[in-house]
């Protein structure tokens, strides 16, 4: 266990939270390689059946980040992925996945540094609370 | 528009039936969706009925309940056929409808609802066992126990599980309610409950009846199944506490997606676990076998359950036709109510109560669930 590292499936958005991590690379702010980006146009297209599958394929966390409120690209994308994480929470949290591993952020463009601190905590955070043993024979 | 009436003969369905062939002649022009007897067996199936006469075999009290009727009205209704008709609904039938109206694939328009108070069903194989011989004589035993006993006498547990933890057994939304729970006797009380059915019993010179006064034994009855569901609830919840619990808990499933089919709020045309999402190539099975030292199969049981959970669970109406359908007895009714209620509970959501409601998430608000976000 002392051994365990975390995977991280973050869904970004190319407006906002990529382009803070394309930063945060530029400005030399490391962050832990636990974290496997996926750039999507918007938080809003996240449908929720990435994050679950994201989870049933081994995945110990998932992070969905996007353009704070009132700032998104597509207007609104971001209002309708808080309902679907809100749905996410109150349905996965009854199978064990509780908020600390679906999360959650508004990181804008020009937040390199929190995203860098956002990704360090989630995977301390992660590492206290242990894998998520979905990677068995039953689950795909 | 609360004027109250009653039908009093011999028995509940001699008073039903005399309602119900009253109503058909007094609005000739409409059809009734009933479930009726078959004259040659022992099966009750929805039919569209036009002729009164017919309706000396309709049975809406029997426990029959084959399928989830919201679904056909759903398809008589959906798009205008012009033609006026009438649905007799269980009230579970008449919240999942509610839903079906919100997400537009029902309307209320040239339609009437009457529905009753009800006192449970057995599922298919229980009532095909237990109700075989006695034929519609079973009807006025079934009524009998449990009108009797207020609901409590199950029948040796023939009661199907997702009935005994109902706590909305009384129709909430009908045009007309039909009271079971009439004092004494074996008639039922009729109530206008829109402008609508206020209007059609008016005309239909019906005996006016007193209130009735059976709040107590009412509320009494939705406590009790409060105290049953919180039971059925903590047991599920003990045994798919985790993800691995979760897969042993459906590990029974064999991806029939029966469950899916009877469902009445899952009502997509092309369901994604029948589209290419999940239709792998071969050499990726070899892979995740190959990866994990065994797959087991048919894969996707867990992605398939939980993403149903969260395409319905809002809209569930805990009506438990997806255990009712399941060829191998997994105990679905219960966990899809669990986790259905719980995600409605979040967004301050009861499925079923109001056509006007959005559902959760075809609306959203600029300053809502801020808990949602951030990492605390």
């Amino acid at each position: 266990m002392e051994n365990f590292e975390p995977t991280i499936i973050a869904f970004v958005c190319n407006w906002c939270t990529y382009t803070a991590a394309d930063l945060a690379g530029t400005s030399r702010k490391k962050y832990p390689e636990n974290v496997r980006l996926i750039k999507v146009m918007c938080t809003g297209m996240v449908d929720p059946k990435y994050v679950l599958k994201a989870f049933l394929q081994g995945a110990d966390a998932v992070l969905v980040s996007g353009c704070h409120p009132g700032d998104c690209h597509y207007i609104n994308g971001n209002y309708k992925a808080r309902r679907r994480i809100k749905l996410l929470h109150n349905v996965l949290g009854n199978f064990g996945i509780d908020r600390k591993r679906l999360r959650l952020t508004w990181i804008g463009a020009s937040d390199g540094i929190e995203f860098a601190e956002t990704i360090n905590t989630m995977v301390r955070e992660i590492k206290v609370e242990g894998p998520l043993h979905t990677d068995l024979k039953q689950v795909i | 528009m609360n004027s109250i009436y009653k039908i009093e003969k011999s028995t509940h369905l001699g008073s039903v039936r005399t309602f119900l062939k009253a109503f058909l002649k007094t609005e000739k022009d409409r059809s009734l969706l009933i479930p009726v007897r078959s004259p040659h067996n022992n099966t009750v199936m929805p039919t569209l009925v036009t002729d009164p006469d017919l309706l000396d075999q309709a049975d809406p009290f029997s426990p029959a309940f084959p399928l989830n009727s919201a679904k056909l009205v759903s398809k008589l209704t959906r798009k205008g056929s012009g033609e006026p008709m009438a649905a007799f609904l269980r009230p579970c039938e008449l919240r999942a409808f509610v839903e079906l109206v919100k997400i537009k694939q029902a309307t209320w328009d040239n339609l009437i609802i009457i529905s009753s108070d009800c006192a449970g069903a057995f599922s298919n194989s229980v009532f095909r066992e237990k109700a075989a011989n006695e034929k519609e004589a079973f009807t006025q035993t079934f009524l009998d126990k449990r009108l009797g006993s207020n609901l409590t006498d199950t029948m040796d547990d023939s009661i199907a599980t997702a009935c005994t933890i109902c706590t909305r057994p009384f129709p909430e939304n009908a045009d007309i309610t039909v009271g079971l729970f009439y004092p004494g006797g074996k008639g039922i009380s009729l109530k206008g409950t829109s402008e609508k059915g206020a209007k059609i019993l008016a005309a239909m010179s019906l005996e006016p009846a007193a209130p009735e006064e059976n709040e107590k034994e009412k509320s009494a009855l939705i406590a009790s199944r409060k105290t049953r569901e919180k039971e059925v609830f903590q047991e599920v919840a003990t045994q798919t506490g985790n993800l691995p619990d979760l897969a042993n808990y459906l590990s029974d499933c064999i991806n029939c997606y029966n469950c899916r089919v009877a469902c009445p709020v899952c009502f997509c045309k092309e369901c994604v676990f029948n589209t290419d999402v999940v239709d792998y190539e071969p050499f990726q099975y070899q892979g995740w076998a190959r990866a994990r030292g065994g797959l087991k199969m048919p894969t996707d049981t867990l992605f398939f359950h939980i993403t149903r959970m969260i395409h319905m669970g809002l809209s569930c109406v805990g009506c438990g036709q997806c255990s009712n359908a399941c060829p191998n007895d997994i105990p679905l009714a219960e966990l899809f109510k669990l986790v259905g209620e719980k995600a409605q509970k979040g967004f301050s959501y009861t499925s079923g109560t109001d056509v006007n409601e959005a559902p959760p998430l075809s609306v959203f608000m600029e300053n809502e669930f801020k808990d949602v976000t951030g990492l605390s």
